[in-house]
This record gives C-alpha cells, structure tokens and sequence, in this order.
C-alpha cells in the first residue's frame, strides 16, 4: 500500500472498515476539498488574501457564516438534508473545535461522498468515517459538469517520492 | 529617607578578545571573575557594573552573567542573580551589563558580591540541517489538513517563521525542489507578496512567483 494511504487511514482510522472508501486520484497540491467541492481541480480554494488563493468573495474569514455566502455566489443553498435529489449535488462542512470551515466533502447523484483529502489523493467514502472535526452544515446546487481524474493504483506516488 | 551607595565592579577598559582559536578548543570557561567585599553606610547597595568583549568569531557560544550576592550573616546562602545572556550573532565589539539593587537587613555591616563572565559553547545545527528537519516534519504531519491556514499554524511552521530572513533562502529551495504551502511563511518573513490575484489559488504559479521573486533578490 502507498505510504500516503497509510498516513491517511491513520489518521481517519473509520475509512479501513468502510466499504466505501476508495482512493479516486493521484495526489496533488493543487487544489483542496473546497476547490473539490466547487468543482474547480486547478486550484487551491481558501479564504485569505494573503497569501492569494481562490476564493469567489472579497471576505475573508473561516466562519460558517462567510463560507455561506462565498459558497452561495457559485449557486449552494443551504439545505436541511444530505439527500440528493436528481440533478443536484450536496456538500457537507465541517468545522474544527475553533468553530471554523476546515472540510467539505460532495455527495452527488450515485450516493456517494467524495473528498479530497489535503495534499493527498480524493477519495469516495462514507460521512461517517472521516475524521474532520464536526459536520456543520449541508449546501445544495444543480449539479455541474466536472471532471473526473483518472485514477489507477500506482506503485509508487510520484507526489510523495520528492518529499519523503 | 534611606540612601544609597552604589559600587561598580569587572568593569574593563580594554575589552575581552573572543579569539577564533580560543573558541575552538572550549565547552565553558570563565572569562572574567571579580569578587568584592564592600562595607556599605547605608541600607540599599546598588551594584552596577559592564564588560567589553570583542567577539573575532562567530561561532556559537553564549555569554553569560553569573552574580552571587548576600550579606554577613548568611554567606552560605548566596542569592543568585538572574543569569543574563548574550549570543552574539555579529563579529565585532559587544558589552555586557549588569545593575542590581539590594535593600540589606538592619545591621549588616558589609556584604559579599561576586560575579563571573563565562562563555559556553552552545551546539546548534546548522540552520539548514534544523530548517529541513522542521519541514519533513510539517510536511508529514500537515499533509493531511484540508487548508492551509491550518497548516501555516503547526508548530514546526511557525518555528521556521521566527528564525526570520536567514531562513528564506532555504524556504526558497524547499519550494523549488518540493513544493509545499511556504506561501505563508515567505510573506510573513519578508512583508512582501509577488502574487498578483490573477493566479490567486493556481500553486504552480504562485510558487513560480516566488521562485522568481527569490531570484530577483539573489536568493536563489
């Protein structure tokens, strides 16, 4: 197994036994789970200015609030269930013991939840069994055309060769 | 109205050579050792005193203060003054100052004060060794946190901030040959942010802004 899925699954220990959980691409830096859940795989989304990263409103902060209204520009509502009606796609936040933004995962139409996990690799999963902090809040919006990676199991990640 | 006298002592006119071959043959060493017995008339006794060292090397060592003080009466429990340090970072000439004041029990006829320069060698690894030691370690203990925000909080992270503009050339390389979120760090070291929001979020050219900004500077 890559050193990068075994730090992962130790970390978030419930993805071993979750029938779920498979790893969907290679890993990258580019983009983050926010950038993930907005459908955009070229960059890095967050709420500062400086640094720069992407982030669709001129406010930065890490509050629920703020991610509300930034996520609400690129057409989420929010929505009181994780169910996904057809043609939409649902996002779930979590926040860390702060009270701040700090994971989104997507779920769309096939069920299943899917996040991209830091600097490693996305992943399908189950809500349950990843270790983010505490689910805060679902979003919804039709669904959009994004791509999707593709992904076969290398024998060695190529990210994580440089920086071991 | 109490008065006060006040007594200097190890104060020195020509100043201390650090020499380089001095400091490579010594783990810790007094420099300069004084003792004074004093008979003051008054029931506050300030000490003040300083010393000149012109350091002719950079290696790493530390120079300290180390002053005993106590009265007549109780000679076998001396007070210790606080220890005060210098690194010195820099050749060239350096002084090393002390001041003191004691109020002395009722009685007390005269009182024992002495003080001690010593230099110590201090084993530090060199920046870099310590600067890629911290990285590996953020790099393996973030690469799992979805923001950067969160990783520019680590421990490790912030170690690296504070060694300040010595350690910028490292980041620099760091980012070139691995990559990595160093963003916040090269801003917060330097004040200075080569971005433009056109490739806010892209990490490839963000880092390439950096490379190129470190160039410009010739730190890379």
């Amino acid at each position: 197994m890559l050193e990068c899925a075994r730090d992962l699954e130790r970390e978030h220990p419930n993805l071993i036994a979750d029938a779920d959980y498979l790893r969907t691409s290679k890993c990258t830096d580019s983009y983050n789970c926010l950038a993930y859940a907005a459908g955009d795989l070229s960059n890095w989304w967050e709420p500062t200015k400086l640094p720069p990263y992407k982030w669709p409103l001129p406010q930065y902060d890490y509050l629920p609030a703020s991610f509300q209204t930034a996520f609400a520009e690129i057409g989420f509502t929010l929505t009181d269930t994780c169910d996904v009606e057809e043609g939409m796609e649902v996002i779930a936040v979590f926040v860390d013991a702060d009270g701040d933004v700090c994971h989104a995962a997507l779920r769309d139409e096939d069920g299943a939840w899917k996040s991209k996990c830091g600097d490693r690799f996305d992943i399908r999963h189950s809500l349950c069994s990843i270790d983010y902090g505490t689910l805060s809040f679902y979003m919804k919006r039709e669904r959009v055309a994004r791509p999707l990676p593709e992904y076969s199991e290398p024998s060695e990640c190529e990210y994580h060769k440089s920086n071991r | 109205m109490r008065g006060s006298n006040y007594y200097g002592l190890t104060t020195m006119t020509n100043p201390y050579v650090l020499e380089k071959d001095a400091l490579s043959s010594f783990e810790s060493e007094t420099i300069v050792e004084d003792e004074e017995v004093v008979d003051p008339d008054a029931h506050t006794v300030g000490l003040q005193g300083s010393s000149e060292f012109e350091v002719t090397s950079s290696g790493d060592f530390e120079i300290s203060t180390h002053c005993l003080f106590d009265t007549k009466h109780h000679f076998e429990n001396y007070h210790e003054i606080p220890r005060r340090l210098l690194f010195p970072k820099a050749l060239g000439t350096i002084w090393l100052t002390y001041s003191e004041e004691n109020e002395l029990p009722a009685g007390d006829a005269y009182f024992l004060w002495r003080c001690r320069f010593e230099r110590r060698r201090v084993h530090r690894k060199p920046l870099e060794e310590q600067f890629k030691e911290l990285a590996t370690r953020w790099r393996q203990e973030t690469d799992g946190y979805s923001l950067a925000m969160k990783k520019a909080k680590h421990r490790d992270y912030r170690t690296i901030i504070a060694f300040g503009p010595p350690v910028v050339p490292y980041i620099l390389k760091e980012l070139r040959e691995h990559g990595g979120h160093w963003f916040w760090a090269l801003t917060e070291i330097t004040g200075d942010n080569p971005i433009p929001m056109d490739v806010a979020g892209n990490v490839a050219k963000m880092r390439e802004c950096w490379l190129e900004w470190g160039e410009q500077q010739g730190l890379i």
